[in-house]
């Protein structure tokens, strides 16, 4: 992971946007960067990049990156590039290590370039793209996109062509510093720049034919509004950047999104939220968000993966918290994405870089949820959770502490099967069904042996409803006993007639339908007055594993299942509209496995039901 | 001058590699293979810098050995 | 601090060096200290433990100690552990053998459970164990020299917006932005004003 420093504030351009405008004149001095370099090496970064301002003006630049290769770290720049039009440099940089450069490009020609960062640059800047192309570095060249370029991108698309191995991101400018002081003169629509980089980057594939570059990425662009290029969104992270450091700041802190805002009156639900950056903070504050157009047809991701990173800690005293108390500090580590868990005195630290799921998603499921587990399977994907997983809790040592809101945890591993015991409950309530049970997505039928007895006896009429063929007709040789139909729940199977049932049961199938209120609607439709309706399904959750398991399931070909991994109070928010009585309701919590239950009952005879 | 013995069934050559190219601007490393050692002869300015040297260059070498074989 | 007896071979090796130091309780053909060099040393039988055993017991002393591996022609497992810094005593380097073998002890045990896939919760310490292999850290490298010559600017690139082009100009380019600032900026800094 990389550790972004930032070294000062001074610069040789002077963009417009500049997000640093007020403090220019502010400059970190050489042992506050030294000092910054060691503790990036403690931390255990692999890469230092330096930033500002211009780092590639300080005399020190060579030195800096003397001291990271020195420390067995790899070196990088966030830099306009002017000074790296001197070969010379660049091959000092090289010898040192250099290996990522995010270069500043705001136009094809100096025309262009020039007018955003108002001075003679472009023959430099473009000059260092020159030198440093096929030098086996991470290259990006970034447009920031103002009014001022928005309609000559295709420029600068010409003028990255000749070096293949470059990354060209075109980046929505960001309403801060200067971007905030001339918002009015410089802030496009982000609908019209999406449209602009679409077009650009259309333009730039059709022109590199089958040449293996450059490639093509966006930042800070809703992926609502780059429909197709989804998965070319490029930010901090992808550039795995874990933590940062201003001038003056004590220590680092993770990278965060918390300029940016997913709006969620329109975002919420979004299929493609878990990567999406969503509008600037300012922008959103300006213009609203009537450019967006959510997406809620795509399947989504259940879990995430915690990749062991290192051994932090051990021989750790019970009292003693290797945070807080120890060289780790508590600053630099995200709340969600990183996680450090404790065991016989030894403490592991773990990263999740996942896209799938936002900072904020994250967050909540290891904290809010708590629902994060070590996978103690050697499977790809664990599918026997009381056996393969191991529930993790934070430490009891952490409950006095006056950190603990806003620190990245500590946690242990929980002596108890979660699952095994809220699925007993499950299986509890399914024992003692009787009359006419509908059981819409009843799948591989994993609580057969729950109504096989009552069925058998008379007490219990099964049907069975799955849209895949295939179990259903395995699922008929097995069952006997039960009435079983291809169907969905949106749209369930002709055969049923006008039939009303005494339960209607979703085990682990709400978070699988496309759309779920017209699934609850027709379903609730067939309950009988009186009939009790029952809704289980799982969140989302983090698995701590090893670097091969992590190789191993990341590489795994299974396909997503999940529209969305709604929680019980998300599910019963919908649910509640149609009026019926909740029962029982079991949310999930630090202390629970991720399986939640709701169950309803439909209003007797006469009262009337909302829909 | 000192001299680090690898033994061939504890360190992976390319593993010593790495950790040579490492460390040789810090002083003048020279290698050969004797039997069943690859052998590692290190000058530096002084014998202090001498011992550091040849114990990071040692460490190195070691924790990527691990790395690529495992352990338990 | 009590430690148990050594994991250490009864097998004899014949070339302590000259100024060895003995640790009590423990045979020096076995152990011994070598307080010249402010490292010790222990002989282990290979039958015993495995490589990757001494491995992992290795690895959690590298932050310490500058740690050497080498096989005797017996084939037993020669280990030497030398402190970071010179001038340990004999009391430190016993401690280095004492805790090196109730690491080793602990990996081999910890080799066994897992070969005989017991224990879900010690599987949390084996996996972290198990990837926690990278290089080592380099605590510190102050001893070295790694200072450059500064990188000479011949064409004056290296200058601040501000320098080149004067504060009081910039700072009424930035906060008050007049009709067509841009284009008058970047216009102003071509012109070398």
């Amino acid at each position: 992971m990389k550790a972004l420093i930032k070294v000062g504030y001074a610069c040789n351009d002077h963009c417009g946007f500049c997000h640093t405008l007020e403090v220019r004149d502010v400059q970190g001095s050489s042992e506050e960067v030294s000092r910054k370099i060691r503790r990036a090496k403690e931390l255990g970064h692999r890469t230092v990049v330096l930033s500002g301002g211009e780092p590639t003006i300080r005399p020190e630049l060579v030195d800096w990156a003397a001291e990271v290769a020195a420390l067995d770290m790899d070196f990088g720049l966030v830099t306009n590039g002017r000074m790296l039009a001197y070969p010379e440099l660049v091959e000092r940089l090289l010898a040192h290590r250099l290996r990522y450069v995010y270069l500043s490009l705001h136009g094809g020609t100096a025309r262009v370039h020039d007018l955003l960062v108002r001075s003679h640059a472009f023959e430099e800047t473009y000059g260092a793209l020159k030198n440093l192309s096929g030098r086996g570095l991470d290259l990006t060249a970034n447009c920031v996109i103002t009014r001022q370029n928005l309609d000559h991108l295709r420029g600068v698309v010409d003028a990255v062509l000749p070096y293949p191995d470059v990354t060209l991101k075109f980046s929505m400018v960001e309403p801060k510093g200067g971007g905030d002081k001339l918002f009015n003169r410089l802030m496009p629509r982000v609908a019209e720049v999406a449209e602009k980089v679409r077009d650009a980057i259309a333009y730039g594939v059709e022109a590199r034919g089958r040449a293996s570059g450059p490639a093509f990425t966006h930042g800070a662009l809703p992926l609502c509004l780059m429909p197709g290029l989804e998965r070319d969104f490029d930010d901090l992270k992808t550039d795995r950047f874990a933590t940062m450091i201003e001038v003056g700041e004590p220590d680092y802190f993770p990278v965060d999104d918390t300029n940016k805002i997913q709006p969620p009156e329109t975002c919420a639900g979004c299929s493609l939220s878990g990567a999406c950056p969503g509008l600037y903070r300012g922008y959103h504050e300006a213009f609203g968000v009537s450019e967006l157009v959510p997406v809620h047809d795509r399947p989504r991701s259940n879990s995430f993966n915690y990749r062991f990173e290192r051994l932090v800690a051990r021989d750790v005293p019970d009292a003693h918290c290797p945070l807080r108390d120890g060289a780790l500090g508590v600053t630099p580590w995200d709340r969600g994405r990183h996680l450090f868990a404790a065991n016989a005195g030894r403490v592991a630290l773990y990263r999740a870089d996942t896209r799938d799921f936002s900072d904020a998603e994250v967050a909540d499921i290891k904290h809010g949820l708590g629902q994060v587990y070590v996978d103690v399977s050697k499977k790809d994907a664990p599918d026997d959770f009381a056996r393969d997983l191991v529930k993790l809790e934070r430490a009891a040592l952490c409950d006095a502490c006056p950190q603990r809101d806003t620190c990245t945890g500590l946690f242990e591993p929980r002596l108890e099967d979660v699952f095994g015991r809220d699925d007993a409950q499950l299986r509890k309530l399914l024992r003692a069904l009787e009359g006419d049970v509908l059981d819409l997505g009843c799948g591989e039928g994993p609580y057969a042996e729950e109504f096989e007895r009552a069925a058998r006896a008379g007490r219990l009429r099964y049907v069975g409803v799955d849209p895949r063929a295939a179990e259903i007709t395995q699922l008929a040789k097995r069952w006997p006993w039960a009435e079983l139909h291809v169907g969905t729940a949106e749209s369930l199977p002709a055969e049923l007639g006008g039939r009303r049932f005494d339960h209607v049961l979703m085990l682990r199938s709400y978070n699988h339908l496309a759309s779920p209120e017209s699934a609850l609607r027709a379903c609730i439709a067939r309950l009988a007055p009186g009939g009790r309706l029952l809704v289980v399904d799982n969140v989302a959750f983090g698995l701590a594993r090893t670097e091969a398991q992590t190789r191993r399931g990341e590489s795994s070909s299974a396909e997503l299942e999940h529209y969305r991994n709604d929680s019980a109070a998300m599910a019963h928010q919908k649910v509640a509209e149609f009026g019926l009585e909740l029962l029982e309701r079991h949310d999930i919590g630090p202390h629970s496995s991720n399986q939640w239950l709701l169950h309803y009952r439909r209003p007797s005879s006469g009262q009337p039901l909302r829909s | 001058m000192r001299e680090l013995r690898f033994h061939r069934d504890v360190y992976a050559g390319e593993q010593v590699d790495a950790a040579l190219k490492l460390y040789e601007r810090f002083g003048t490393l020279s290698t050969t293979e004797e039997g069943e050692h690859f052998v590692v002869r290190i000058e530096s300015k002084n014998a202090a810098r001498e011992r550091r040297l040849a114990g990071e260059l040692a460490n190195y070498a070691l924790g990527l050995t691990i790395r690529t074989r495992g352990a338990s | 601090m009590a430690y148990p007896e050594p994991p250490i071979s009864m097998k004899q090796s014949n070339d302590l060096p000259k100024d060895a130091a003995s640790f009590r309780g423990v045979p020096d053909v076995l152990a011994h200290a070598d307080l010249t060099e402010s490292s010790a040393e222990l002989l282990l039988d290979s039958a015993l433990y495995s490589l990757e055993a001494v491995y992992g017991a290795s690895f959690t002393f590298i932050d310490r100690c500058f740690v050497f591996l080498d096989k005797t022609p017996e084939g037993q497992f020669r280990v030497t552990l030398a402190a970071k810094k010179p001038g340990a005593t004999q009391e430190q380097l016993r401690d280095f053998v004492g805790e090196f073998s109730n690491e080793l002890l602990a990996c081999a045990w910890r080799e066994k459970i897992t070969a005989q896939n017991r224990g879900a919760i010690e599987a949390v310490t084996m996996q972290a164990l198990a990837g926690a292999m990278g290089p080592p850290s380099l605590d510190d490298l102050e001893d070295f020299d790694f200072s450059e010559e500064p990188f000479e600017d011949p064409l004056g690139i290296a200058m601040s917006w501000e320098e080149k082009y004067g504060k009081d100009k910039a700072k009424r380019k930035e906060g008050e932005p007049s009709e067509g600032d841009d284009e008058a900026a970047a216009a102003s800094a071509k012109d070398g004003a």
